[in-house]
């Protein structure tokens, strides 16, 4: 479908999750979901619902998430403005993302292993019953 | 001569250039610091420099890009229906493998950023660095910190993760590609998925969706902080 029209699609789901975002911290002040993830939930629920069909915001969903990092470029070259407070604490953020990095992995790899085996267990339980 | 320099097109066409200078740099050496986003804004750092501009009239230059991110943040619903009937079949260690990794990060900051005495500005900043970018930008900005320094974190967290993992899945002979998947998706982002797909087919698919549901993890962990 032609580009103009599915851009329109998620720029319209981009503004339905921004209004969603609006009236639940209207209703809950406390409560912050950021509006674009709660456009991307009604997106995917209109895309499983076929509400909205794949080919009608394929291509340019697409390309947006093929190339996503060109469109952090400006934030990431905005480092520059904030090099003094980076150098000040540069050891201790790298610290915590590298101990972060082996602590998530290990937590993620284990807790996967183990929902898996209980699911095989599960399972085969669930199938000696029936035999 | 000036005007032709800094404008917004000249902004957004150095950033096009520089970055497809960066793909053809990961192309040839696959090496995950040389991602296309981190030689590009290294790129971009040097032509500052050298020519002279101002570094705001520079970013306000490149702003025009940042209008992209909502969108793009939307459009991570298209891989998840493209892959649901993996989804299905694997939907449990996805889900825990995703929030485990979203809350172990979460968890990390506060604890050591607490021990080691990091001002809320920056802990906030480096708070969502498991999510994928957008999201983290968004997180972060609401929680009061700064989105370059988020930026910078995540891309940091992604090359650590994308350099260390991969020899922590040989070093403990991980073979199953679910594990995999959400070994790097969960915690390095596109960049882990790169590797991830490297490895294994499969564990590129559960990657690149546990990349997704870590950063709406984080954004609803977010809530309670």
């Amino acid at each position: 479908m032609k580009i103009i029209r599915q851009l329109l699609i998620i720029l319209l789901f981009f503004i339905l999750g921004e209004l969603a975002q609006n009236a639940i911290s209207w209703l809950f002040p406390t409560v912050f979901v950021p509006g674009t993830v709660l456009g991307m939930l009604f997106l995917l629920t209109a895309l499983l619902t076929r509400i909205v069909p794949m080919k009608h915001v394929e291509s340019v969903g697409g390309f947006l998430i093929a190339n996503m990092s060109f469109f952090f470029i400006p934030a990431a070259v905005s480092v520059l403005e904030y090099l003094d407070i980076l150098q000040a604490h540069l050891w201790k953020i790298l610290l915590i993302i590298f101990s972060g990095v082996f602590i998530s992995f290990f937590a993620v790899a284990g807790s996967v292993r183990l929902t898996m085996h209980w699911q095989s267990v599960w399972r085969k339980r669930r199938e000696d019953r029936h035999a | 001569m000036r005007e032709i320099l800094s404008s917004q097109e000249m902004g957004i066409t150095l950033a096009l250039f520089f970055y497809v200078i960066g793909e053809i740099v990961y192309r040839k050496t696959r090496i995950p610091l040389l991602s296309p986003l981190i030689v590009a804004t290294i790129l971009l750092m040097a032509y500052v420099w050298v020519i002279g501009i101002d570094l705001s009239v520079f970013l306000t230059d490149l702003s025009g890009i940042h209008v992209f991110l909502g969108p793009l943040i939307v459009s991570l619903a298209i891989p998840i229906v493209k892959r649901i009937q993996m989804i299905k079949e694997h939907l449990l260690p996805i889900l825990v493998g995703s929030v485990v990794g979203a809350a172990t990060s979460i968890l990390t900051v506060i604890l050591l950023g607490n021990i080691l005495g990091l001002d809320e500005t920056i802990l906030a900043s480096i708070l969502p660095k498991a999510s994928t970018t957008p999201i983290a930008i968004e997180v972060s900005e609401r929680l009061g910190g700064i989105r370059a320094i988020t930026v910078a974190t995540v891309v940091i967290t992604a090359v650590a993760g994308a350099v260390v993992i991969p020899l922590l899945i040989k070093i403990f002979k991980i073979k199953d590609p679910i594990v995999i998947g959400l070994g790097l998706g969960a915690t390095s982002q596109a960049i882990g998925t790169a590797k991830a797909l490297e490895i294994d087919e499969t564990a590129g698919a559960v990657s690149s969706v546990a990349l997704v549901f870590t950063g709406v993890a984080t954004a609803i962990l977010a809530i309670f902080i």
